[in-house]
């Protein structure tokens, strides 16, 4: 007998889903009583680093003019993560985007909104290249203080969570559930996958495609992460008539047309598995190989045509691969 | 002094007569023997005329689907929950949907 708990509901502008499996310690709640205080913890989550809500930490932090802000342990740790995702390539996922989206249109949540055709968007997109990260790199100003509790930036900065608040809460989450045998959370498209169970009864995740929302592939993944990055969902046309996503290159504050309408990525954990696809979607057919190599990958060109990158070896996050030792 | 006819010629060749009724005696019985078996297996091996027996493979689920849809607006928005509670007594069932990662 199994008993899983399998709940969805719309957070953060995307659809979230967590499923529970049976509880792995004695005394845990029941997958369904943990599915209902997770989905609390993601809300909560929401509410407290949206930049569409004046009254959320993160609007509060971005409008202080001081430069050091008192902040809560969990928006220290979003900061944290953004300036951590910013390191890998020198900026290229860069936290301190939100003027180039508001820019681009993106000033409000697109909840409820159609996005508009990405085959129009493509044909009256720019010359394709790669993404480069911002010359006066003001990410690596920002700084996390956990001793005094306190986010510093220069006045002005603001901070965004955009690029890595889904693959960070994914793991929160995954982290809360280490009680269950296995189980998923899903935030958006960026997936956590653990427990031991997992090890024995890997999780079959399926990779959408962008365009014709057929399954590119199905991989099996014991622990860990996959995320997804892409153009499909979140663009728009302005009122100039110019098409835009939510995806910005860095150097020009534009968003960013490289090649690629999407990229998913394989990584120990959402978060890393997020970074990697919006490096890979950022810097285009050459950049992404380099980027997804190592724990394998996906991208979707701008013809719909897709690349499999790295080895994806099924299953990916076993412990103890082939029944050796780690 | 009469010479002596010596015996032991003839005692041979009733001797060797004898071996070679006991050898052709026990190959017919053996053949016979062989003969029997062949017709016992024969019709076993036909399956032509015999009717198969029927086989029943039987696997018992046991599921229970508790669904509950909330409508939009209740929370904040549309949620479903779904809990499956499923026995089987060959491989346990694992009935929802993979997860799926899509842009978003």
């Amino acid at each position: 007998m199994s008993e899983t708990q399998d709940i969805s509901f719309r957070s953060m502008g995307s659809d979230v889903r967590i499923l529970i499996d049976t509880p792995l310690l004695p005394g845990a709640p029941s997958p369904g009583v943990a599915g209902a205080r997770e989905r609390d913890y993601v809300e909560d989550f929401a509410r407290r680093l949206s930049r569409f809500r004046p009254q959320s930490e993160l609007s509060v932090l971005n409008r202080d003019p001081r430069t050091r802000v008192p902040a809560s342990p969990l928006l220290r740790v979003a900061v944290r993560a953004g300036i951590w995702a910013a390191q890998i390539r020198g900026g290229l996922v860069d936290p301190t985007l939100t003027g180039a989206l508001e820019s681009a249109g993106y000033e409000q949540s697109r909840e409820g909104s159609p996005p508009a055709s990405l085959e129009q968007a493509l044909l009256g997109a720019p010359v394709r290249r790669p993404a480069r990260p911002h010359p006066e790199q003001l990410w690596r100003r920002l700084s996390v203080d956990d001793r005094n509790g306190v986010v510093s930036r220069p006045g002005g900065v603001r901070f965004d969570t955009g690029g890595t608040g889904k693959g960070l809460c994914a793991d929160s989450v995954a982290h809360r559930l280490g009680a269950y045998t296995r189980f998923v959370v899903d935030c958006g498209g960026d997936l956590a996958v653990g427990g031991v169970g997992a090890q024995l009864e890997p999780y079959d995740i399926e990779i959408e495609h962008p365009l014709t929302g057929e399954t590119i592939r199905t991989v099996q993944v014991a622990a860990g992460g996959v995320a997804t990055s892409g153009l499909n969902v979140r663009v728009w046309r302005n009122r100039d008539g110019n098409f835009a996503h939510h995806l910005i290159d860095p150097a020009t504050g534009r968003p960013a047309w490289t090649g690629l309408i999407g990229a998913t990525a394989l990584a120990p954990s959402a978060l890393e598995a997020e970074t990697l696809s919006k490096m890979a979607l950022l810097l285009g057919p050459l950049g992404a190989r380099g980027v997804l190599r190592r724990h394998g990958g996906v991208v979707i060109y701008d013809d719909g045509d897709v690349e499999e990158i790295g080895l994806m070896e099924n299953p990916i996050g076993l412990l103890h691969p082939s029944g050796r030792a780690a | 002094m009469a010479e002596q006819v010596p015996a032991k010629p003839a005692r041979r060749a009733k001797v060797g007569s004898d071996r070679v009724a006991v050898a052709l005696f026990s190959l017919s019985a053996f053949l016979l023997v062989l003969a029997l078996l062949g017709s016992q297996l024969a019709p076993a091996h036909s399956t032509t005329s015999a009717p198969s027996k029927p086989v029943l493979i039987r696997r018992v689920y046991r599921t229970t689907v508790v669904e509950r849809i909330v409508p939009p607006g209740s929370r904040g928005g549309g949620s479903s929950v779904t809990q499956s509670v499923s026995g089987s007594s060959s491989t346990p069932s694992f009935t929802t949907p993979a997860p799926v990662t899509r842009s978003s």
